[in-house]
């Protein structure tokens, strides 16, 4: 085998045996292989290597590290005033480790991870699409939800000049219905019971949906948008003819399960 | 969050403490340090457990968490024990694989102890021993390695070809030191 046909290979051994290049390329390596006594001899080597990693033990958390975690997260919640019942009684009861666990859970709290794992929600207050919308629920949310009108979603579809589309997730239960406007257009709003929380959907013209920049190119990028105010959340995606935000105190992963 | 978004996140994240808990042994050494980073890591986590967009993916996304909260903590630089001669070390390599004849090298190096792998881990670039260890100890894929770690899927494709490379080529060179030593000691 000459260094001319060699080259090229070399770089890739690793890949082949990780079974990381695509097929025809791995079918052409393998011919390679068959024919270069170098390439075989390294690549026994690297099998060897990958082997010893492979078999090494894993290492164990004991039962102390498991439980001072369990403590640290039960800290953060306390910190956030979600567990705020609970919290002078177990404060009473903090060791020096989950003490540090909720300083450094306090520091950290505003400091998260974005990136290729998670989609980040984006600050919604600045579109005013999704701004009238949290308004809308906020005000909603304060008071009595309107009761259900005669002829129920029909009746407030058929006043639409758009398609509405209600949401059939299973654990959701359609609990309001009422017309409503977004930045001065016709909007139709539905409450569901998710649980213990109260989700509405707005559904929006297309129109507007798509005069909104940055929904626009979230969509483009993803096939929806993501948005977070002072602990509200909203989940938008596109549907034929029209927009829906859902809206609720549930994060964003939530709100796509309960989309269903 | 509500309590029962706290159990899900345990019942996804906790699976992989053990995982997490190797991976920050690599990062900082000591067993206790490592478990404090573990704790901020599932603490940052579970702060942002409502941005994690696939759930399927919450072992790299937790990988991902670990290696920038490590990352907070201090220069990469300063953990490496020893400066590696990598010209050597390739010199070496390439008298390995040019030897005719296949040695007991590849049962040795298979049959490797933790700790000396844990060492000879430590004596390589960085970069290339996290690619190295996060594919043949953790079981990612090399697309999944590069989300954690921000590098092309072609540098990871390096990384791990040069990490493996090394780590032969060391593992040989502590071999013939081990055997050196012993025949020393024989003749004393």
């Amino acid at each position: 085998m000459s260094v001319e046909e060699h080259t090229g290979f070399e770089d890739r051994l690793d890949a082949f045996l990780d079974g990381e290049l695509e097929g025809a390329e791995q079918a052409r390596f393998a011919r390679h292989l068959a024919a270069c006594r170098r390439c075989r001899r390294a690549a026994a080597l690297h099998r060897a290597a990958r082997s010893g990693l492979e078999a090494a033990p894993v290492d164990r958390a004991t039962g102390a590290l498991r439980a001072r975690l369990r403590d640290a997260l039960e800290g953060a919640d306390a910190m956030r005033g979600i567990a705020s019942r609970r919290i002078s009684g177990w404060i009473a009861g903090l060791g020096a480790a989950a003490g540090v666990a909720l300083i450094v859970a306090l520091a950290l709290w505003g400091r998260g991870p974005d990136g290729p794992f998670g989609t980040r929600p984006q600050a919604g207050a600045t579109v005013p699409m999704i701004h009238a919308a949290l308004a809308d629920y906020r005000r909603r949310m304060h008071g009595e939800l309107p009761p259900m009108r005669t002829g129920g979603i029909a009746a407030l579809a058929a006043r639409l000049p758009f398609r509405l589309q209600p949401l059939h997730g299973r654990r959701l239960q359609l609990i309001s219905a009422w017309r409503t406007t977004i930045r001065g257009e016709a909007a139709a709003a539905l409450a569901y019971r998710y649980g213990d929380h109260v989700l509405v959907q707005y559904v929006v013209s297309e129109a507007l949906f798509f005069r909104q920049p940055r929904v626009r190119q979230a969509v483009a990028r993803n096939g929806r948008y993501v948005a977070s105010v002072r602990g509200l959340h909203v989940l938008a995606w596109p549907a034929a003819g029209s927009g829906s935000l859902l809206v609720g105190d549930l994060g964003v992963r939530a709100l796509q399960a309960a989309r269903g | 969050m509500a309590r029962t978004d706290r159990s899900r996140f345990e019942a996804l994240a906790l699976p992989y403490l053990d995982r997490l808990l190797g991976a920050a042994r690599r990062w900082m050494g000591s067993r206790e340090a490592a478990e404090d980073l573990v704790q901020e890591t599932y603490l940052r986590a579970w702060r942002h457990f409502g941005s994690l967009a696939d759930e399927t993916r919450v072992h790299g996304w937790l990988q991902w968490i670990l290696r920038r909260t490590a990352a907070d903590h201090f220069r990469r630089e300063a953990r490496r024990s020893t400066l590696l001669p990598i010209t050597d070390l390739e010199a070496d390599y390439e008298a390995l694989v040019a030897a005719s004849d296949p040695g007991p090298l590849e049962t040795l190096i298979a049959a490797l102890e933790r700790a000396r792998l844990d060492e000879l881990l430590l004596r390589l670039p960085t970069e290339c021993a996290e690619a190295l260890a996060l594919h043949d100890l953790d079981g990612f894929r090399y697309r999944d390695i590069a989300a954690i770690t921000g590098a092309p899927i072609g540098t990871v494709m390096s990384r791990i070809h040069r990490a493996r490379r090394l780590l032969v080529a060391l593992a040989a060179r502590e071999d013939r030191a081990d055997r050196d030593g012993l025949r020393r000691a024989r003749r004393k």
